[in-house]
């Protein structure tokens, strides 16, 4: 498998949109950090250290201070670009074999095609992995940069162990979210031998998602209230019952601290990490089955 | 059709049994058998679309058939997948590898995912390919040619038993033609079992011993490609309409002769092209003197052209043979397809001893421009010159 691992790297690493995915963190945050320094420089005055995440009320509590800032700007903010990424390249690294005309010649080498298919899930999960850690340095010094140009230092090392400590687990979670959608355009990839649709595809699944998790966390949280048509009772209390078992449901309630209005009390953070293991875990498989059961005729 | 190689206590490498391929209502691979033994370079011959890459396929287990079974190393593709492409290598349908990656790093990508790390023997099966001085150029700059090279040596880090090369000189040049050629005589000559698909039939007439032709998923022909070229050898007697009939009648004494009927301007024996003085000896003793005697071998393109029911292309006026199995002929091992009917043959009209034996396959009436000319001629459409195709 390592072997495998290495190969699928080898080929997909010479490929400009991958390496320019797989260093958009440092790309970003260095876009961030000369943005902030050329603002110092023109004689912005920056003011005291902020004390709470703020950008965005609705945004999950990233900290507060410079590190909280940093979390929220490169981290929560431009989150969704990391998600982009690593959708395209799932879908890429699922269909572009057949695109290169080199399906032929990877399924009549010696490993299984299961074995191929875990092997490009683990590029991916690879690949995250290294947008994570790049992305995590790229915080980490944009929140300690960001002190040396807010003015009224104080002391600030309880805020700011804080505010890394909730920061990591959500660019924790986020990017495991971040891989489960890979995997699923991996899939689609795979099933439709097309970035394009798998993309498409992508977009409709995640916003039914999202729209079904949010209807039913809302539902759960007592926050839709009653005044609905009674034609949508059932639809409500469909997705009270599904959405538990959703992604963007179970990534609210991973990144969201218990009393924030959004966390369900009912449903424990231990569901929400199997739910999302699970799903990744189904795409994976699926992808495997639909390999695995082809007649490759390209 | 039952396989004629299998000789007692040797395991065929490959064995093809009823291999079946239908799609929707189309068969595209019907009831096909034939093997391949140790160090066989075998041939699968047969026009574009006839089903030859889907074999493939199926041996390597990329399709999966209908019916039947590809057995290889005596395990099923299906089944025991690892034990089988852990010993066979293959390139199906043209060389593909990553066009963004260099020589070497396709090089190495093929080798890492057959388990290799060692970076010297990617090195030195560069260098076999005469590869390591563009190893560092782009895969999409190669020629096909070069593109060719690098997927054999790429194939041929594992170090294969098998090596299954699918129309291996397709767009080639002549150049690179006769390295493929060469390379395959060389991989034989290693104790490397060879198979090879190609509708180019010089290709496989230079290269294999044995052969199987394939026409619209069915095989209609294998064996050894020296066996079926001898069997199907004629000689040519040019002599005055008259004494046709006698000569006929004196090549009776000869046991070799046979099958001896008119066609243009001559009269066609065959089985006879390496006996022309006997042939002569005969004649000349029933008072016959032919002005010319031809012997004619058929090419493997030829004898192609008869099995599939395509008519050879000829110069005009050149006498077409009659090719197709010899009545009678032991150990024949081609004819009509499994499940054809076995056709009588067909009198030549105003040569009622000379049986007309059309070809596999053909309707049972004189070829075109054939038995019914008035000069018992038998001339196809001629179109360029002999053997091309």
């Amino acid at each position: 498998m390592f072997n495998l691992l290495r190969s699928e790297i080898i080929k997909h690493s010479r490929l400009k949109v991958v390496v320019l995915i797989g260093l958009s963190p440092a790309i970003l945050t260095s876009m961030v950090i000369g943005a902030f320094l050329f603002m110092k420089i023109v004689g912005v005055d920056f003011g005291p250290i902020p004390t709470g995440s703020g950008l965005d009320p609705t945004s999950p509590g990233t900290g507060a201070g410079t590190f909280g800032l940093a979390n929220t700007i490169v981290v929560v903010s431009m989150g969704g670009l990391y998600l982009i990424g690593l959708v395209i390249l799932g879908g890429m690294v699922g269909s572009n074999e057949y695109g290169w005309h080199t399906i032929k010649m990877l399924a009549t080498r010696e490993p299984s095609r299961v074995r191929i298919i875990l092997s490009k899930g683990l590029f991916m999960a690879t690949l995250a992995a290294f947008m994570a850690v790049v992305l995590l340095i790229g915080w980490l010094l944009l929140g300690l940069f960001l002190k040396f140009i807010f003015t009224g230092v104080g002391d600030t090392t309880a805020t700011d162990l804080a505010a890394i400590g909730k920061g990591l687990i959500y660019l924790v979670v986020a990017f495991l979210i971040n891989l489960l959608w890979s995997f699923f355009t991996l899939f689609l990839g795979v099933r439709f031998k097309s970035v394009v649709i798998a993309i498409i595809f992508y977009f409709v699944v995640n916003t039914l998602d999202g729209i079904v998790s949010a209807l039913g966390a809302a539902a759960l949280s007592g926050q839709l209230g009653t005044r609905f048509p009674n034609w949508l009772e059932p639809l409500i209390a469909i997705t009270k019952l599904v959405s538990p078992f959703l992604v963007n449901f179970s990534f609210s309630q991973l990144t969201t601290q218990p009393g924030n209005p959004n966390f369900i009390e009912s449903v424990s953070p231990i569901q929400s990490v199997l739910v999302l293991v699970g799903w990744a875990g189904l795409f994976l498989w699926m992808a495997a089955l639909v390999f695995n059961n082809r007649d490759i005729t390209e | 059709m039952i396989p004629d190689n299998l000789s007692p206590g040797q395991t065929p490498i490959i064995s093809i049994q009823n291999l079946t391929k239908r799609y929707q209502n189309k068969y595209v691979v019907n009831q096909a058998n034939f093997t391949v033994m140790p160090g066989d370079v075998f041939g699968l011959l047969g026009p574009n679309g006839a089903g030859k890459t889907t074999i493939i396929r199926m041996m390597l287990g990329l399709v999966r058939p209908t019916s039947g079974r590809a057995l290889i190393f005596g395990a099923d593709i299906l089944t025991d997948r690892k034990l089988i492409l852990g010993k066979t290598s293959a390139i199906v349908e043209g060389p593909a590898l990553y066009p963004h990656l260099t020589g070497w790093e396709n090089m190495k990508v093929m080798s890492y995912s057959a388990g290799i790390t060692d970076i010297q023997k990617m090195r030195q099966a560069l260098s076999q390919m005469g590869m390591l001085d563009r190893a560092n150029d782009k895969f999409q700059t190669y020629s096909l040619g070069m593109k060719q090279r690098l997927c054999i040596a790429a194939a041929l880090m594992t170090d294969p038993q098998l090596i299954i090369l699918d129309e291996p000189t397709n767009g080639l040049d002549p150049a690179g033609i006769q390295s493929i050629r060469e390379l395959i005589k060389s991989l034989a000559g290693q104790g490397r079992t060879v198979f090879l698909s190609s509708h180019l039939l010089n290709e496989v007439q230079q290269v294999c011993n044995r052969v199987a032709i394939i026409e619209r998923g069915r095989i209609i022909a294998q064996g050894l490609v020296e066996e079926m070229l001898s069997s199907q050898n004629f000689i040519q007697l040019r002599l005055a309409p008259e004494e046709y009939g006698p000569a006929a009648q004196a090549l009776q004494k000869l046991e070799f002769a046979r099958n001896p009927r008119p066609l243009g301007e001559y009269l066609v024996v065959d089985g006879a092209a390496n006996r022309g003085g006997e042939i002569n000896r005969v004649l000349a003793q029933a008072g016959i003197y032919p002005s010319e005697i031809i012997p004619r071998h058929l090419s493997l393109e030829e004898f192609f052209l008869s099995v599939t029911n395509q008519p050879p292309m000829l110069p005009p006026g050149y006498p077409s043979p009659q090719y197709g199995p010899p009545p009678g002929y032991p150990n024949q091992q081609y004819g009509p397809p499994p499940g054809y009917p076995n056709q009588p043959p067909m009198m030549v009209p105003g040569y009622p001893n000379q049986p007309y034996i059309p070809p596999p396959g053909y309707p049972n009436q004189p070829p075109p421009g054939g038995a019914s000319d008035s000069s018992g001629g038998n001339s196809y459409p001629s179109q360029g010159g002999p053997g091309h195709v």
